[in-house]
């Protein structure tokens, strides 16, 4: 297994270049030079050829102090762990792991560690000590891989409604029962939506920081990747394609729900879903993530590194609730019951 | 001889009824006494007209048989007991016994016997009418606190038995030893949340804190304005729709089309049943007055 590990450097001065979100491009820290993507393609394809020439068969070592770097098998790109140099393995990017775009991230580390400490400010049943910076784990960028998929469906759904209505003549009430026969047929485009692909992220954190604006996708080039985490997807676009299939569907039932109501009862009898056109895409899309441990649970934060939506469930404090719960039933006691002597008539 | 000794017996039994029937002792009303109405009333046409088909008797008697129902010591007995209850409680305990009631109903009958005479403004007042068979308690002021409607309709089916049998004194008795237990056992708890607020005896009555309502209704709404509060701290939540990917624009509803397949018809019959609930327990007579009270037939 040969594996190598491309490190971004300055070409400048040779010092560690890292993606600046705030630039949208790479600062180098040392000289200030300040590199667009098409200025490291050009370089990039340069030392390629250079790179090709020196493989190293042992695995790969940090291209900056030349330490063995341990990864799991799906990691693209991390960071070594002695000199903290950015290195991006460039195999496991190759062929059909080879993402067709990326959204870079916008938002900085700092920008998701404000975003996380927001979170709990107004709650009210939240642990003090939750957002103590000694529970959070350290805080780390990661390109997530994700499935984008593009789904047109032509829909056809049958059934029969009830249009009850009622009156009174007389002595009598009458009721009217209606019997329709409907049929709503209709092409439904979806596109983009994303499914991750990696089976380590948990799948309803990743729904919970949707959506991402795909108009700031570009192409993917490697260097994004630098200073950030990425991972590899670990499961295929055929593997996970029926999570968006049924999202889609779930979605056109409910659209062709809301032309159903003016029935006030109904059975649907029949649904077909005719794709006319199904498409997947590979994708990377950044994401921060923190862990906060509080009371030997780990909770997980995730903030879309594109939009800086923060979600992870806040845990509740017992103690605070029980109280909480024995105050307000007094004092609603003493509210309704003031209301009922003062208002109502009544007495002790 | 026989027959002069049969004239005199009859003359004699004649003089005694007389005797007996002069012991109560009735005034006439006038202007000058103001038709004997208290001052607390209000001086009318009408209280007047109900004034005058109303005996004015002595007060302090309390017993007035006027139909001669009870023997002489039954009277007497009676009287005694009425009149221990009466200056023991400050109230007035009366009762009546009459021949016929007129053209009044037997309630009508009893509530101006008392407020048209000087008993005051608590009593309860019970009526025995021979001719129509009528029984019939009426209570005023505190009395209708104290001898609520459950204690009257209880006293009236407890004593019924007795008069139907033509136990007249032993039914009056019992009555007066079923007020006596009531005010040992004082007034009920559902009436002791009543004052009255008037001379003329109207009362209100605070109804009793639904106590445990209140506390199951506080207990449910703050359970659930917690459980809904700390629902919003679940923030991890699977997409199950995608909705932020559907392209509006392109979407086409080509064939929507609803086709009627049946009708039916059904009619429901509405039985006009308008039973409205009871109305109150108290109610005024010709004078003003509250009284409470019920009755019934022997």
């Amino acid at each position: 297994m040969q594996e190598n590990t491309l490190d971004q450097k300055c070409p400048s001065c040779r010092a560690p270049l890292k993606f600046s979100p705030k630039s949208s491009g790479w600062d180098c820290d040392y000289c200030g030079s300040h590199f667009t993507i098409e200025d490291l393609e050009k370089i990039q394809k340069k030392r390629e050829k250079a790179q090709k020439k020196k493989m190293n068969s042992q695995g790969y070592n940090c291209k900056n102090c030349g330490a063995q770097i341990l990864v799991s098998e799906n990691v693209t790109a991390t960071s070594c762990i002695y000199c903290r140099s950015s290195a991006i393995i460039e195999s496991r990017l190759s062929n059909e792991f080879t993402p067709t775009s990326v959204i870079p991230f916008k938002k900085t580390k700092e920008e998701a560690m404000d975003a996380f400490k927001q979170t709990g400010l107004r709650r009210f049943f939240i642990p003090k000590e939750f957002s103590n910076k000694k529970n959070i784990s350290e805080i780390q960028g990661i390109y997530i891989p994700f499935w984008l998929y593009d789904y047109k469906v032509d829909s056809k759904v049958t059934g029969v409604g009830n249009i009850v209505s009622s009156w009174s003549s007389g002595n009598y009430i009458y009721t009217k029962t209606d019997e329709y026969a409907f049929t709503r047929s209709g092409v439904f485009p979806f596109y983009d939506i994303p499914v991750d692909g990696s089976k380590h992220f948990d799948d309803a954190l990743m729904n919970s920081i949707e959506p991402f604006d795909y108009k700031e996708l570009v192409p993917f080039n490697e260097a994004y990747l630098s200073g950030f985490l990425a991972e590899k997807y670990d499961q295929t676009k055929e593997e996970v394609q029926s999570v968006a299939i049924n999202r889609a569907e779930n979605t056109i039932l409910s659209e062709i729900n809301q032309t159903l109501n003016r029935y006030s009862s109904k059975v649907i009898n029949e649904k077909t879903f005719t794709p006319s056109s199904f498409h997947g895409e590979y994708v990377l899309l950044p994401v921060w993530l923190l862990n906060i441990k509080y009371k030997d649970k780990i909770y997980p934060y995730a903030m879309n590194g594109q939009t800086g939506k923060m979600i992870g469930d806040i845990p509740v404090q017992k103690s605070k609730v029980v109280f909480t719960f024995f105050i307000l039933t007094i004092f609603l006691i003493f509210i309704t019951s003031l209301l009922f002597i003062l208002i109502g008539g009544y007495s002790l | 001889m026989k027959k002069i000794l049969t004239v005199c017996i009859c003359f004699i039994l004649l003089f005694c009824g007389g005797v007996f029937a002069s012991e109560i002792e009735t005034f006439e009303r006038n202007s000058s006494n103001r038709y004997g109405i208290p001052k607390r009333f209000e001086m009318g046409q009408k209280q007047i007209d109900a004034a005058l088909k109303t005996p004015y008797v002595n007060s302090e008697e309390l017993v007035y048989d006027f139909a001669e129902l009870f023997t002489l010591e039954e009277t007497e007995k009676l009287k005694e007991t009425a009149q221990r209850i009466s200056k023991k409680e400050n109230y007035k305990i009366v009762i009546v016994t009459v021949p016929n009631l007129g053209r009044k109903s037997p309630m009508a009958y009893a509530d101006d016997f008392f407020d048209y005479n000087d008993f005051g403004k608590d009593g309860i007042l019970l009526l025995i009418s021979i001719g129509s068979r009528d029984v019939y308690i009426s209570t005023s002021g505190e009395g209708q606190l104290l001898f609520d409607s459950d204690r009257v309709n209880n006293t009236i089916d407890r004593i019924t038995p007795s008069l139907s049998n033509g136990y007249y004194g032993n039914g009056a008795s019992r009555f007066l030893d079923l007020v006596e237990q009531a005010f040992e056992k004082g007034i009920s708890d559902k009436m002791s949340l009543c004052t009255i607020v008037d001379d003329l005896g109207n009362y209100t009555c605070k109804k009793p804190l639904p106590i445990t309502f209140i506390i199951l209704g506080s207990v449910v709404v703050s359970f659930l304005t917690i459980f809904f509060v700390t629902k919003k701290y679940k923030r991890i939540k699977k997409a199950t729709d995608a909705q932020n990917y559907l392209n509006r624009e392109e979407k086409d509803l080509y064939e929507n089309q609803d086709t009627l397949i049946n009708t039916r018809t059904t009619r429901t019959y509405i039985s006009s049943s308008s039973n409205g609930g009871g109305g109150g327990s108290s109610h005024s007579g010709s004078s003003g007055a509250s009284h409470g009270g019920g009755g019934g037939k022997f």
